[in-house]
């Protein structure tokens, strides 16, 4: 028996964090208990209870057990999994707002909004999919553009999807959305069939309203906040707010935190999620991105995670980044013309599939079948994050090489393990500072 | 008389088990979960709300 080589420890005062990056278990152990299995994996002292639970959860593995073999194993199956199926869908290319830093490539945009003959083409194909292939879990995005601008076939969409949900099948729609548009009766009569709805707010109204704005430059924040007061009286899911963050907003987004909890939209959202502001494909081709992805901006990025979990605030597992969903056969982007993309942030760009009038799909360019078929040895003998990374981010990529994080994860992993346990079992556990 | 000072040594100092398990893992979980992959701004949130725990 010996400790698998992908787990990462956190000292947690008196205890240690225990994360498992191939089974994503997180375990809590005494230091004590902890310091006898790292010198003897097989120490005799050691409780029954412990060895069950450190086995079963892939912490502890088998002494002649090669972890790479079980990793590609692993991901082969991950990316043919037909039982799991993920689709962005653009409800249109055009938005209401023209945010300065917006990342989503202008320059192919054809401003088209998605027809309901097309949208019936897309039904089509899930629903295919869904008896053919007996899927149990679809998640949906609704996506943009902003997509409650194409607000009709919005609504026709989270109706046909809800038909489609069986005590089998779980199907999952978040929308993502600016915010400004969902005080619409017809959207608030069928609210309740999406499961999460993401809006982006980048600080309070001073701050905001100098970045998201309408294109006469009039801010956005207080139609959102009015939007999530409705929300509040009528929408019992998920609310995400999201916010992009740079040097001219580190502050604001903590005055945004404390500000919900004065207003009492706190018990409204359900996490909080803090992103870099990205650049956009076109950037990323002119190599002007770096200065925004800054080690400085990781470490404020960080911060901010830090004081959201100490206001209260539940966050997701933002260290588990991959594998890049365009790895998964079933992982993909379609825009309103019924074009196929890998992943959402190739929208636009040229297509590597379509759907056909009947709803199957076709794949014609070759980039698709590369990024399935990509293996990085390189990552799965030097870097011990493979297994929550494989490879990187192709969209944010380079020269057809995927963004690699390990720099990234060593630097910051261990801090957002703590987070993490801090924000989502405080209660369970002693809480304790990073610093 | 090896194995019997062995389990007596078992018996007189094992400790009682700290673990507590926050998140079970397993080699196969995530099979069942979103293809999102959260590497960049347009699928993290979603994943992390596809993930999260009511």
């Amino acid at each position: 028996m010996k400790l698998s080589k992908y787990n990462e420890y956190v000292e947690l005062r008196n205890k240690v964090i225990i994360f498992n990056m191939i089974s994503r278990a997180l375990i809590l152990i005494s230091k004590g208990e902890f310091n006898i299995i790292r010198k003897n994996p097989k120490s005799s002292i050691i409780d029954e209870k412990t060895y069950e639970a450190l086995w079963k959860n892939s912490i502890l593995v088998n002494k002649n057990l090669n972890e790479e073999d079980v990793l590609l194993y692993n991901i082969n199956r991950w990316k043919h999994n037909q039982k799991v199926l993920s689709i962005f869908i653009s409800f249109t290319s055009q938005c209401n707002l023209k945010c300065s830093y917006c990342y989503q490539d202008s320059s192919n945009k054809k401003n088209t909004f998605l027809s309901l003959d097309n949208w019936r083409i897309i039904f089509s194909h899930i629903k295919r999919k869904v008896t053919d292939h007996d899927l149990r879990e679809v998640s949906i995005v609704l996506f943009g553009g902003e997509p409650t601008l194409n607000m009709d076939i919005l609504i026709q969409a989270v109706t046909d999807l809800h038909s489609l949900r069986t005590k089998d099948t779980c199907i999952n729609m978040a929308l993502i959305t600016n915010g400004t548009l969902i005080n619409n009766d017809k959207l608030l009569n069928i609210i309740n069939k999406i499961n999460m709805i993401q809006i982006t707010i980048d600080g309070v109204k001073d701050i905001h309203d100098k970045r998201r704005v309408y294109s006469t430059g009039l801010g956005t924040f207080d139609i959102i906040i009015n939007n999530l007061k409705l929300l509040r009286k009528n929408y019992t899911n998920d609310v995400l707010i999201r916010c992009n963050a740079d040097k001219e907003n580190f502050d604001s987004i903590k005055e945004l935190l404390d500000y919900f909890r004065r207003e009492s939209l706190y018990d409204l959202i359900t996490g909080v999620d803090i992103g870099h502001v990205y650049s956009s494909q076109e950037n990323i081709k002119k190599n002007k991105c770096e200065t925004l992805l800054s080690k400085e901006g990781d470490e404020s990025i960080k911060e901010l995670f830090e004081y959201a979990a100490k206001k209260g605030y539940r966050i997701s597992r933002n260290y588990v980044n991959g594998p890049c969903m365009g790895l998964a056969i079933n992982g993909y982007a379609i825009d309103e013309n019924l074009n196929i993309y890998s992943c959402p942030g190739f929208l636009y760009e040229e297509p590597e599939g379509l759907i056909d009038n009947n709803g199957e799909m076709k794949i014609i360019h070759n980039r698709w079948f590369e990024i399935i078929n990509e293996v990085p040895y390189q990552c799965l003998s030097n870097c011990k994050y493979v297994p929550i990374c494989y490879g990187g981010c192709r969209w944010m990529g380079k020269e057809g090489k995927p963004k690699c994080n390990k720099e990234f994860y060593e630097r910051h992993l261990k801090d957002y393990l703590k987070i993490y346990v801090n924000a989502n079992y405080g209660s369970k556990i002693e809480k304790v500072d990073l610093c | 008389m090896v194995m019997r000072n062995q389990k007596d040594e078992k018996k007189d100092i094992s400790m009682k088990s700290s673990v507590v398990v926050l998140e079970k893992g397993s080699v196969f979980s995530h099979h069942e979960e979103p293809n999102f992959c959260g590497l960049c701004a347009f699928c993290n949130p979603i994943k992390g709300s596809a993930e999260m725990v009511h």
